[in-house]
């Protein structure tokens, strides 16, 4: 008996022995969040829960070239008037994101933000990613008769957005966009009960097809009373992603980029036609 | 044959004679761990510094690994292309276990050369290898740096592309790592 007991200490010590040397392998975060829920930090022209990292610097060119309508005389809308958004955001911390922008449309910059609020993780424990953006704008076209509060515009989303598989992720948007001054000038009829405050329901999709190509919807329908002459946004595009770029190209109902515009001032309606070609370019920097 | 007593005393002695060969075990868990890509007219670096493991002097054996998902270059998304190439779902760690091909004097105070020969695993493909290196005694610690180069494709690792240029396959690692004594 009691040489099976020395032989089994014996066994024992031999088996633990080699094994005292390996050191455990141990995540450094067991629940990694999901990632890439949508490729660029937008969807097309409105905001998605893709968050910028600290210290990465996104450069973006947002051009939305006039209505296809124009047929080959207007060579499809790329000799018409355009509008343009050039910006840069910064990731100040994983989930502070600060921006800034100026567009064409109305001369105006913007000021922007988003905040993440938490992340989907990979195994289910926070089902959704959520984050808060908003932005603050101003309009710099010439008019005498425009203080400078008259000038500003805000928006602000509730970015919820949820990766169903490799392949789809899906957002839902509660977003308000306010106008201290409605652009009637924007309408093709004139605007007859211009709304400064306008509230609508953003929903956008992303279907992957390869590590390269993704497939983008966007449309924004408005909830609530809105100006006349003013239709819900809507666009299809791809993003292609190159490592350092993403470029989408797009079929946009808008021409707009900044969200209060896109909301409150698009007048075209993609379903009718009104549908213009347009590219966002990203390109991340290290800083 | 074998009374009680006596197997104490075999126990005891056994434990008596692990005791002093764990006391020279030096490990840590925030070391760094950087590697070099190459692209034409550009190199990029990824540094993680969540290099764990250790070294026990007293049989010369080497054991460390890295989280590769903690691996970051300074652009989030070369980060996401990365942990796609490398399969982390799958494959989190990056892994070296082997042993001291030389000896080191825990006395002297000045850097003194270090090789290591063992398997190092990564993407769950295992190569040996042999890595040189320092390591220097800095009170009761030793700072350990070893350099060496890997083939991504002995790796069954598929370079990334970028645009329309791909990462060099050889990628050159270095370790830098503070242990201290367990």
């Amino acid at each position: 008996m009691t040489l099976r007991r020395a032989l089994l200490f014996t066994v024992l010590l031999l088996v633990a022995m080699p094994t005292w040397g390996q050191v455990e392998r141990v995540r450094a975060d067991p629940h990694p969040p999901v990632e890439d829920l949508f490729k660029a930090p937008t969807i097309i022209s409105t905001q998605s829960v893709t968050a910028l990292p600290a210290g990465n610097l996104n450069v973006t060119i947002h051009h939305a070239f006039a209505s296809i309508g124009a047929g080959t005389g207007g060579l499809f809308g790329l000799d018409g008037p355009a509008n343009i958004r050039i910006g840069i955001d910064v990731g100040v911390t994983d989930w502070l994101s600060v921006g800034v922008g100026r567009s064409r449309f109305d001369r105006q910059y913007d000021i922007r933000s988003k905040l993440t609020v938490f992340r989907q993780r990979a195994n289910g424990s926070i089902p959704l990613q959520v984050a808060l953006s908003g932005n603050a704008a101003a309009t710099t076209v010439h008019s005498d008769d425009m203080d400078f509060v008259d000038r500003l515009s805000y928006g602000g989303a509730l970015l919820i957005a949820r990766r169903f598989s490799d392949r789809l992720s899906v957002q839902v948007a509660p977003m308000v966009g306010h106008a201290n001054t409605v652009f009637v000038q924007r309408a093709p009829n004139g605007l007859l009960t211009p709304e400064n405050t306008v509230f609508a329901i953003g929903l956008g999709a992303q279907l992957q097809v390869s590590s390269y190509l993704s497939l983008l919807a966007e449309y924004v329908p408005v909830v609530g009373p809105r100006s006349d002459g003013t239709a819900n946004a809507m666009a299809v595009g791809v993003a292609i992603d190159t490592g350092g770029h993403v470029f989408q190209l797009f079929l946009s109902g808008s021409p707009y980029a900044v969200e209060q515009q896109t909301l409150g001032q698009n007048s075209d309606n993609f379903f009718d036609g009104d549908i213009r070609l347009g590219f966002t370019v990203n390109r991340v920097f290290g800083l | 044959m074998f009374p009680k007593r006596r197997i104490q005393v075999l126990f005891f002695l056994l434990l008596f004679t692990a005791i002093p060969a764990q006391a020279q075990r030096y490990g840590t868990e925030t070391g760094r761990v950087e590697f070099t890509s190459r692209v034409p007219l550009h190199t990029f670096t990824g540094t993680s510094d969540h290099l764990s493991g250790e070294i026990d002097l007293a049989d010369g054996s080497v054991d460390f690994f890295v989280d590769l998902e903690t691996l970051q270059t300074g652009i989030g998304r070369r980060d996401r292309d990365m942990r796609e190439t490398l399969e982390t779902d799958s494959f989190p760690f990056a892994e070296f276990t082997g042993r001291l091909l030389t000896t080191f004097n825990p006395q002297a105070s000045g850097a003194q050369q270090a090789r290591v020969q063992g398997s190092f695993k990564i993407h769950n493909v295992s190569r040996t290898i042999t890595a040189s290196g320092t390591l220097q005694k800095t009170g009761n610690q030793i700072r350990m740096i070893a350099n060496w180069e890997i083939n991504l494709k002995d790796y069954e690792i598929t370079p990334p592309r970028l645009l329309v240029v791909r990462v060099n396959e050889v990628q050159a690692v270095r370790v830098n790592a503070l242990l201290s004594l367990r």
